[in-house]
């Protein structure tokens, strides 16, 4: 936890003798009764060689590290990990909206924890109303869209896809899998390799894996969607994991790079955005809504902003 | 609506543990004696593959492969949250079991 290492750690098989490789690899896991077939032939034929390849270890809170347990079974007791982000998830992250609730996107209006930093009731409650009123106005004075047949065309290719398709994969597999890389590249241990890996593993799910699920019915297709969807989230939560380059505790966000709690220079919201298929870091200061072009107190704000 | 649905329980996690070729299996049930933990049964129609039943259960231990007398009858798959990576240590490439346009294959037999 001190940095003195980086992960994912590997197992640096071409680092060692010829005759101690031979022994574990060629020997052990190669004839070994539960390894033969699951290990040594399943890796090697998907082109794994021990003489020039590092494998991997998945990463673990140190508690199961070495355990001899179901590392990705969430009903193993040993292995049930609590889910580390939890409280940042509440109050950590979300859409960027001004004092009409609007987010950058002409027409769309966030509230409730969809904001940053937003979260409970009370919040939910007076934002709710509040971005739906504000998004009714809009609603009134927007002038209509022209309905682009292309883009309709596109998305109904899109949802579709793998209706029909002949595929080795159930949603719940694909599901597991989306969970498994978040906990291991973006959970209590990452750092700047692992969420950079963890986007890696996540685009690679998408373009094999996630074309390959099949679903038999509207019920499973519209699970393979929100799993599509996940992946997209799990995007923006490594890249905004990746941009935030310090420790919080009150957070409960550590980065293994960066182990220092809360440094001041840290004291901020961390933005990203997509710009022409580029994610682009920015950042706001904590309460951007009472610091200027905002006046200093919600009640100034409420009375120059709610329109009532 | 040109796609039927079909009504269905979820699919059974991790994963389908074992895919069957039927255009290669010849049904001799080779796979279903062996299995440890009888995730197969044999298919009621004489000469037919086995059924993967209880997918749940595989301990992927590769019996079921390993008996079989015809080459990429049966073969077993890793579920998704279970594939590990690997990276090349000269160049830095990593990989992973699954992955799209994978490298070719280590043709290296087991020691011994």
């Amino acid at each position: 936890m001190k940095g003195e290492y980086v992960l994912p750690f590997y197992a640096d098989l071409p680092g060692m003798p010829e005759h101690e490789r031979r022994a574990i690899f060629g020997l052990m896991v190669g004839n070994e009764g539960k390894t033969r077939l699951g290990v040594y032939h399943t890796y090697t034929q998907a082109g794994f060689d021990p003489d020039k390849d590092m494998l991997q270890a998945n990463v673990l809170p140190p508690q199961l590290a070495g355990q001899f347990v179901p590392w990705w079974d969430p009903k193993s007791k040993l292995a049930s990990a609590p889910q580390w982000r939890a409280t940042a998830f509440i109050g950590g992250g979300g859409l960027v909206v001004d004092w009409d609730m609007k987010t950058n996107i002409e027409g769309l209006y966030a509230a409730g924890a969809q904001t940053a930093g937003g979260g409970g009731h009370a919040g939910a409650a007076s934002t709710g109303r509040y971005a739906g009123r504000k998004a009714a106005d809009y609603a009134k004075t927007a002038t209509e869209q022209v309905i682009d047949r292309k883009q309709v065309d596109e998305e109904k290719v899109r949802v579709y896809a793998p209706v029909g398709r002949k595929g080795d994969i159930g949603w719940k597999e694909l599901q597991a899998g989306i969970c498994r890389i978040m906990q291991d590249y973006c959970g209590e241990y990452k750092g700047e390799k692992t969420l950079e890996l963890g986007l890696w593993w996540l685009n690679s799910i998408r373009e094999s894996e996630a074309e390959r699920t099949y679903v038999r019915n509207p019920h499973e297709l519209a699970r393979f969607l929100e799993c599509m969807v996940r992946m997209t989230v799990g995007e923006i939560i490594m890249h905004a994991s990746l941009a935030r380059r310090a420790s919080s505790r009150f957070l409960d966000f550590k980065r293994l790079d960066y182990p220092q709690m809360d440094p001041p220079e840290w004291q901020k919201f961390v933005t990203i955005r997509l710009e022409n298929g580029e994610v682009k870091e920015g950042e706001l200061p904590f309460e951007y809504w009472l610091k200027p072009p905002y006046a200093s107190t919600y009640k100034e704000n409420y009375d120059q902003y709610c329109g009532l | 609506m040109k796609n039927k649905a079909y009504l269905v329980a979820n699919p059974l996690t991790p994963c389908q543990a074992v895919i069957i070729d039927p255009k290669l299996c010849n049904g001799c049930n080779a796979c279903v004696e062996v299995c440890r933990t009888d995730v197969l049964v044999p298919n009621p129609e004489k000469g037919k593959p086995p059924i993967v039943i209880y997918p749940d259960e595989c301990w992927f231990g590769g019996c079921c492969v390993e008996s079989c007398p015809v080459p990429g009858a049966i073969r077993m798959q890793h579920p998704l949250n279970q594939r590990m990576g690997w990276k090349r240590k000269e160049t830095g490439e990593y990989f992973r079991i699954g992955m799209k346009n994978p490298p070719p294959p280590n043709t290296k037999p087991p020691v011994g």
